[in-house]
């Protein structure tokens, strides 16, 4: 899903004046990022220990006080059953974050496997990956998520596996460019002419470069494999009632927005910011590895 | 199987409506004032029926729809007398035991046929044939009936092996309508797509998964004593809408696209009250309201003490008040109180007190816990498990709610209640296993307090018990509490005589529980505009970019990105660039023929791969495609069928002639027929597509100008400027489609009413294709900057300034084409991505569309419709990158010879 292109930028830029444009591209360390920093460590933290964050139990349900309000008691409302929103979008973290990390996972091992064979294999390897990767890109995302689900039922496992396969074109794609890249870059073949055994090479040389820019995609990737699963779950594809997870919730919210439309607004919200702060840390990277690109 | 409640209205009358409310019937052959005759209502209910013939299965939505093309021998009214409809008068014998009607004379069936005994004779005869599957017949008619006889041309007398009451009222049910005998002889397939009746409406076609059309009788002639207008129906034509989803119906309701809806949903009810077009009408069913029974044949719930503990433990009325916010009245009884002799002085045996709960659990026995808190004895903990149908629009969000405020309530006392969501085909498995489930979900709804009898007599439990030999395990229908609401008063002839129907739970042993329950029913009825109609579907966002590198390897810059929404891609834009070589046309020309087969031949390859990769999935779902194609296990039926149907479609051959056929008509366009519509996939998809295609390309337009606007607005300058342009394109790449649709919705279209909730026509686009818009145009606006920047420090721009060209001329015509060349080589995997976007956002905003389509294909397992959108899906992505190949080459004069050749 999200592949970035190293700098890739025509030869003839190189000729231009670099001043009038460092100002800009030097990675400012700004408010920006460290509030982006921050939004992250709390989602991480209230993935880690909900507990600590929370301030009700998310399944606890008080019928007295259904459709409350965002309040002081309740900062980000209550529910159709009375169970706190804020507590239930706390407990939601883990639950997402575990589906978008175990997705980007999954994605990244499929793609490497993709990249390499298309990259270090012969013209026809390479054919045929390229084939592979835009067979799917052409596929919707949701289908594949829905007959998987249809197949082995609705659970975390099946959305990863689903998440994570439609983010895999985008990384192999990326991954096989780098490959290819790299395996003309001198030394390469220097290691080559002094003899180191293939497999030493890929390892060693090859592996570590063409993942590089990689790093700054999955911090991208993250955010968007979250995006997805709460999606497939706004679609009642997720994990069941009345468990918290960011996508149900928004599911639910969605038949009551009229009348509270905090339900919906609250969870979304957190997405967004989380992907964000994802956004701006992962600008950031790549800004900081531009910087100091290696070719 | 659920209550629903009633939506109806008569059409055409808004004035009326506005003024007098849910008013009085108008007296007889008097139109209200405003209205005139003739017209096509739509009517948009929640459940398609599996069969247009009521005396097959016997669930509610049967009855409802029924009652439009069939009248039946006697007409109940509101108070629960009986009144003439198709039998003139009748007699009954002392003992009970000889009913004598004569029927009306002149009467005939749309298809010609004579109304005369012998049709009646043939009716009740259809209906009692095992092979029909009438639940309504085995459990309303068998255990009393004993034959039916034409006393005369006009006279039926039908004996009974004893005394029944509730006999006429019974048949007064739209389940018993009078069928004509020649119809019925068809067969069971053919009688359920095309019913033939003596009522107001004819068929005229049903389209499976979307509606039923009908057209009015002229020669209607047999309207019930209690009509309010006798002769044929005012209206026209009447289409019969499904509509699963809550949110699309009440939407389509909104927008005018039905004029009458069924079953407002609770969390509706406020906009209704708050729209001065809406006029609800509701009332109570009669019957037993919907509850949680307890089977008392399971290990847990065999003493009776630990029963008692479980009502006394959940709280009801808080529940029903939570669930439905306030807007469903709770009921205690047995029966509803909507029921002819309904007695208040039975109400709440069992009130909420917790303590008591638990000490009636500690009496028998359940006091220890374990770590989780749940009761346990002798190590075993206390569990029920509770199944309910997750089928799309089998249970409503608000009883989800029910069930899992019954679960956390169970839970403080330390019962644990396990929900089981179930497809259809489980759940019909699981209702005819006592011992695969300890609480079921029901309600029962019925014209008279019979119903008890029904539902608890041991009886009727071994009369199921025989019958369950000669038919085939229950089906949807048995468990089928439904209510009927009376029936939409069309202006037409009705009566009002209300289809109150009797379900079919089949008799389950256990101690009658009414929990939450759901007497009432608003419906909701409008002003008359007629539209067309919504539907809602959704799909995750992926962002994948197009490849940069179609059939070249230019450039080891490579990373074709793909961005995310996110960081700006400095795409390399660099396509290496033909040079313009002095071949001649002719040269170019071949060259060009070439690029173009040789894309072509990808193209096919990628459909090919796209298509197989697809039949293969299929083949791993569950679920046999032949009873999908027969309306799914719900229709129960019969194995023969199943069969045929294998047989005629190919299923059982083996794997690869069914592959190969399948590319062999693929090959031709063919798309096959879909096995749930019954109308081949072509059409299905080309009008679904449309509305999509409209829609994306709204949004892409969007994205554009977003993306031009703040490119061209911020990028370039320093300080602040630049960095808020930057800010606002990360912002908005960053909002989730699902999100930013109904913060959209509720702030313009709910809070301001700047723009309607939902419509078909241009006005009803903005806000879906600034939903699908905004996001790409925050991302397209990243990758336009950036490559901005790179342009704006290219030589060319110094000379430019140099020749003494203004900023603005410098920036428009000349960057500016620089910049657009990445985005718009993106813009042929943004239009790909808009496609899978615009699933949810066709939900959000209740629009038509290829995403719902492909979520109820899979569903449905409707395998021609899945590859056929998948397939489509497919062909818009390779069409949309063909065309920025041609779009950039219009753009950049370097590609121009290299056409078919991706920058």
């Amino acid at each position: 899903m999200t592949t970035l292109a190293p700098a890739a930028e025509a030869p003839v830029l190189e000729t231009a004046p670099p001043a009038p444009t460092a100002r800009r591209r030097r990675a400012p360390r700004g408010v920006g990022l460290w509030l982006a920093v921050g939004v992250v460590a709390l989602v991480v933290l209230a993935a880690v220990l909900p507990g600590l964050l929370a301030t009700h139990d998310p399944l606890e349900i008080n019928l007295s006080e259904s459709f409350e309000a965002p309040s002081a008691a309740h900062p980000f409302g209550t529910d159709q059953s009375g169970r706190d929103v804020y507590s239930r979008v706390i407990h939601g973290a883990g639950q997402s974050l575990l589906i978008g990390l175990g997705a980007t996972a999954l994605g990244l091992l499929g793609a490497l496997l993709l990249g390499l064979t298309g990259g270090l294999g012969g013209r026809w390897a390479d054919g045929a990956v390229t084939r592979v990767i835009e067979v799917l890109y052409a596929f919707p995302g949701i289908l594949l998520a829905l007959i998987l689900i249809a197949v082995y039922g609705n659970s975390a496992l099946t959305q990863m596996v689903a998440v994570g396969i439609a983010t895999m074109p985008g990384y192999a794609r990326m991954v096989r460019a780098q490959v290819l890249a790299v395996r003309q870059a001198g030394y390469v073949e220097a290691a080559r002419a002094l003899g180191h055994p293939p497999r030493r090479i890929l390892l060693r040389t090859i592996l570590p470069n063409a993942f590089r820019p990689l790093t700054v995609l999955i911090t991208l990737g993250i955010g968007q494999a979250i995006v997805w699963a709460a999606a497939l779950g706004f679609l009642g594809m997720g994990v069941q009632p009345p468990t918290a997870e960011w996508g149900a919730m928004l599911n639910a919210g969605r038949n009551y927005i009229q009348q509270a439309w905090w339900m919906d607004f609250f969870p979304g919200i957190t997405i967004v910011l989380f992907t964000l702060s994802l956004t701006v840390i992962g600008r950031h990277l790549q800004r900081a590895s531009d910087s100091g690109v290696t070719r | 199987m659920r209550a629903r409640p009633l939506a109806t209205v008569l059409a055409a009358c808004i004035a009326a409506v506005l003024v007098s409310g849910c008013a009085a019937p108008a007296p007889a052959d008097q139109l209200p004032p405003g209205t005139k005759e003739g017209g096509h209502l739509v009517y948009a209910t929640d459940r398609e029926p599996t069969c247009l013939d009521p005396h097959n299965s016997g669930d509610m939505p049967q009855t409802y729809i029924a009652r439009q093309y069939l009248d039946s021998l006697v007409s109940m009214t509101r108070d629960g007398s009986v009144v003439p409809w198709l039998a003139e008068s009748w007699t009954i014998s002392e003992d009970g035991l000889v009913y004598e009607f004569t029927l009306a004379e002149g009467v005939k069936f749309t298809d010609g046929e004579p109304l005369d005994a012998e049709a009646v004779v043939a009716n009740f005869e259809h209906i009692l044939d095992p092979e029909t599957q009438s639940s309504t017949a085995l459990l309303y008619l068998s255990p009393y009936f004993d034959s039916a006889e034409a006393v005369s041309e006009h006279v039926v007398q039908v004996t009974l092996k004893r005394p029944y009451s509730p006999l006429l009222t019974v048949l007064s049910q739209a389940f018993f309508g009078i069928q004509s005998p020649v119809a019925m002889a068809r067969g069971l397939q053919e009688n359920c797509r095309s019913p033939i009746g003596t009522g107001p409406f004819i068929i005229t076609e049903w389209k499976r998964g979307r509606e039923v059309s009908m057209v009015r009788n002229e020669d209607y002639s047999s309207a019930p004593a209690d009509a309010k207008h006798q002769g044929p129906a005012y209206l026209e034509q009447l289409t019969w809408r499904f509509l699963k989803d809550n949110t699309a119906r009440f939407g389509a309701l909104q927008s005018g696209k039905a004029q009458v809806i069924f079953n407002l949903p609770p969390e509706s009810v406020p906009a209704a009250a708050a729209d001065p077009h809406i006029a609800t009408d509701d009332f109570v069913h009669a019957g037993i309201p919907f509850a949680l029974d307890l089977n008392a044949t399971s290990p847990a719930l065999s003493d009776l003490r630990v029963r008692r503990a479980i009502v006394h433990a959940a709280d009801a009325p808080g529940i029903v008040r939570s669930a439905y916010a306030g807007v469903f009245p709770y009921e205690g009884n047995a029966i509803s109180s909507g029921t002819p002799t309904y007695d208040p002085a039975f109400g709440e045996p069992y009130p909420y007190d917790a303590d008591r709960a638990g000490a009636l659990l500690d009496e028998a026995g359940w006091t220890d816990r374990d770590a989780e808190g749940y009761r346990t004895r002798d190590g075993e903990r206390l569990t029920l498990r509770f199944p309910f149908n997750s089928d799309p629009g089998e249970t409503p969000p608000a009883d989800l709610t029910i069930y899992q405020n019954f679960q956390a309530m169970l839970k403080r006392v330390g019962v644990e209640v396990q929900l089981l969501p179930s497809d259809a085909a489980t759940m019909t498995a699981m209702r005819s296993d006592p011992t695969a489930y300890d609480i079921q979900g029901r309600y029962w709804n019925s014209p008279s307090p019979n119903v008890m009898y029904i539902k608890f007599s041991q009886e009727t439990l071994e009369s199921w018990a025989t019958a369950r030999t000669s038919l085939s395990p229950t089906t949807r229908s048995w468990t089928a509490p439904c209510s009927p609401p009376r029936r939409p008063p069309t202006p037409a002839s009705s009566s009002t005589s209300t289809p109150r129907r009797s379900g079919c739970s089949p008799p389950r042993p256990g101690t009658f529980l009414s929990i939450p329950s759901r007497p009432v029913w608003p419906c909701a009825r409008t002003r008359c505009a007629t539209y067309g109609s919504s539907r809602a579907r959704a799909s995750p966002s992926s962002m994948t970019p197009t490849s940069c590198e179609k059939g070249s390897e230019m450039t080891s810059t490579a990373a074709p990105a793909a961005p995310a929404s996110t960081v700006p891609v400095p795409v390399p834009a660099a396509a290496a660039p033909v040079p313009d070589s002095p071949a001649s046309a002719r040269t170019r020309l071949r060259l060009l023929a070439l690029r173009g087969t040789a894309q072509l031949g990808s193209a096919l390859l990628l459909l090919w791969a796209v298509a197989s990769i697809v039949f293969l999935l299929q083949q791993m779902v569950p679920g046999d495609p032949a009873l999908a194609i027969l309306g799914g296990a719900s229709a129960n039926p019969p194995p023969e069928t199943v069969e045929a149907v294998r047989a005629q479609y190919g299923f059982d051959r083996p794997l690869l002639a069914q592959y190969l056929s399948f590319l062999g008509a693929l090959a031709m366009l063919d798309l096959g027929e879909s096995y749930t519509m019954k109308e081949p996939v072509v059409a299905v998809i080309g009008e679904q597509i449309i509305p999509t295609l409209q829609l994306t390309g709204a949004a892409l337009a969007v994205a554009w100008a977003v993306a031009l606007t703040l490119t061209l607005a911020t990028a370039g300058r320093r300080g602040l400027v630049g960095r808020i342009g930057s800010g606002i394109e990360v912002l908005l790449a960053a909002l989730p489609h699902f999100w930013l649709g109904v913060v959209l919705l509720v702030v313009f279209a709910v809070t301001l009413r700047w723009l309607p909730v939902v419509d078909g026509g241009p006005a009803g686009m903005v806000l879906p294709a600034l939903t699908l818009g905004l996001p790409l145009g925050g991302f397209l606006a990243q990758v336009t900057r950036d490559e901005f920047d790179a342009a704006l420090r290219q030589p060319f721009v110094l000379s430019a300034r140099a020749r003494g060209a203004s900023w603005h001329d410098v920036r428009l015509r000349h960057v500016l084409r620089h910049a657009a060349l990445p985005g718009i080589a993106l813009s042929g995997w943004g239009l790909g991505s808009l496609i899978s976007g615009a699933v949810v956002v066709e939900v959000i905003f209740s629009r038509q569309g290829i995403g719902q389509l492909l979520v109820s294909a899979v569903t449905t397992q409707d395998l021609p419709l899945v590859i056929g959108v998948t397939f489509v899906v497919a062909l818009v992505y390779v069409l949309a990158n063909l065309l920025t190949d041609f779009a950039a080459a219009a753009v950049d004069p370097r590609l121009r010879s290299s056409i078919g050749h991706t920058p």
